[in-house]
């Protein structure tokens, strides 16, 4: 029987099953992967890519690997030498690299050997064991990680959902089928959003010379270097977090964090980009949408815009991420949820017997950072020391 | 020697330095590796502050 079956592959999952790999006296086949997509960080690979991202928000020091240095170590080596680019502040490196790296890592620590292709569909007891019932079979393990992210949950809203129903040419940049090379320039196109996601999408989509894009944002485009700030990931603000009970923890990650912001650099590119004839910027809230032989028209509280086709970045659902999967494991183990949805964990990040979150389950636990890359490194670091305790 | 503490709260320490970054103990702030970076959250040098 294996030790850890960890469902999902993405950044969370792949770190976690490389710090797990790495703890003395721990076979490599006591751990594997269950994950949908084809290879481990498929989805995160797609949706970096779709969006038109070159430099990672986050630090070169957050990656899969274990040495905080890595990526630094790697870029000097042949491999990773035609890769190499950081840009200040914090030294984050071009998307590129951390890609290489990640699949330096994924090769090196043989990750790809433990990634399992399914979907986990249910829980069951059996004796000391779990069963994961998956779609690649059954699967016996003694622990359970869910390191399941947002990435199946786009956000649609309700007036898109209904364009889309009448056959409008509408996406959203982090659907599984979304190919930003497949979007037609002639026509208008919108790209709905404020964030870096939007912004880069509607750089990217722009760039071809007869291209019309518009990015329509609710509020003015907001600056921030990071998505949150950086006392969240250690002690000087967790402090606090940790005194508050459950639902001001929500109150503070939901306060703390600015998913919909962008970095100085994609600000400034932005706006040298802006031109008349190619890219714009509209600050509307859209209230109405109709649809009627290829066009789209959408009612704003600044007017109307027309459009042929429409490009959402508009991020993720915010309910709590599994679906069924986890809805059923919170029903068949009466795990603790808080009013929000999300898991209340211990500092060991277990939720229930032999069942561990990282990732937006864990986020009421390792705070507003938990959905970053590191957010999986801080939820390392208090699963392993919640092991520890347990020897 | 002083202590220098990080934007996210990492406080180097120089009578510890930080092994597993290859600095060895009683290495001053002043004397780390102009490629050091904060091992919490990546931060360079210049993001620090003297502890009073």
């Amino acid at each position: 029987m294996r030790e850890w079956l960890i469902v999902g592959g993405g950044i969370h999952g792949t770190y976690l099953a490389n710090l797990l790999l790495d703890q003395p006296g721990l076979p490599a086949e006591n751990i594997d992967i269950i994950d949908p997509h084809d290879h481990l960080l498929e989805a995160w690979d797609r949706m970096t890519a779709n969006c038109g991202m070159r430099y990672l928000r986050s630090p070169a020091t957050h990656h899969i690997d274990l040495p905080i240095l890595s990526i630094y170590q790697f870029a000097k080596t042949p491999a990773g030498r035609s890769f190499a680019g950081f840009i200040p502040p914090y030294n984050r490196p071009a998307l590129g690299l951390f890609r290489e790296h990640s699949r330096h890592v994924i090769a090196r620590s043989h990750l790809d050997e433990r990634h399992i292709q399914g979907r986990g569909l249910a829980l069951h007891r059996d004796g000391p064991a779990y069963v994961v019932e998956t779609t690649a079979g059954d699967l016996r393990t003694r622990r359970v990680l869910l390191a399941i992210g947002m990435s199946e949950q786009p956000c649609w809203p309700a007036w898109a959902q209904d364009l889309r129903r009448q056959g409008a040419s509408v996406t959203h940049v982090f659907d599984p089928d979304f190919k930003r090379d497949a979007v037609a320039p002639a026509g208008a196109t919108l790209v709905v959003g404020g964030g870096i996601t939007a912004v880069q999408t509607a750089l990217a989509l722009a760039a071809v010379p007869e291209a019309d894009v518009t990015l329509v944002a609710r509020r003015p485009l907001q600056e921030s270097q990071f998505d949150f700030n950086p006392c969240w990931i250690g002690p000087k603000c967790l402090r606090r977090f940790y005194q508050e009970d459950y639902a001001a923890r929500r109150a503070t990650i939901d306060e703390v964090r600015l998913p919909g912001s962008l970095p100085g650099e994609v600000m400034q590119e932005f706006q040298a980009a802006l031109d008349p004839s190619h890219l714009t910027f509209r600050q509307a809230a859209i209230q109405k949408a109709s649809y009627d032989r290829d066009t789209i028209r959408l009612q704003t509280d600044e007017g109307p815009l027309i459009a042929r086709r429409i490009v959402l970045a508009t991020g993720f659902r915010q309910e709590r991420p599994g679906g069924r999967f986890v809805d059923r494991l919170i029903q068949d183990f009466d795990l603790p949820c808080n009013p929000c949805g999300y898991p209340i964990v211990g500092p060991d990040l277990q939720w229930g017997p032999n069942i561990f979150v990282t990732g937006p389950l864990a986020e009421l636990q390792v705070g507003p950072c938990a959905r970053n890359i590191v957010g999986a490194r801080n939820a390392g670091r208090m699963l392993l020391a919640g092991l520890e305790q347990k020897r | 020697m002083d202590k220098w503490e990080c934007p996210c709260g990492y406080i180097y320490d120089p009578m510890e330095g930080d092994i597993e970054n290859n600095v060895q103990a009683e290495t001053a702030f002043e004397d780390l590796p102009d490629d050091w970076v904060c091992p919490l959250c990546g931060a360079e040098k210049e993001y620090f502050e003297k502890l009073d």
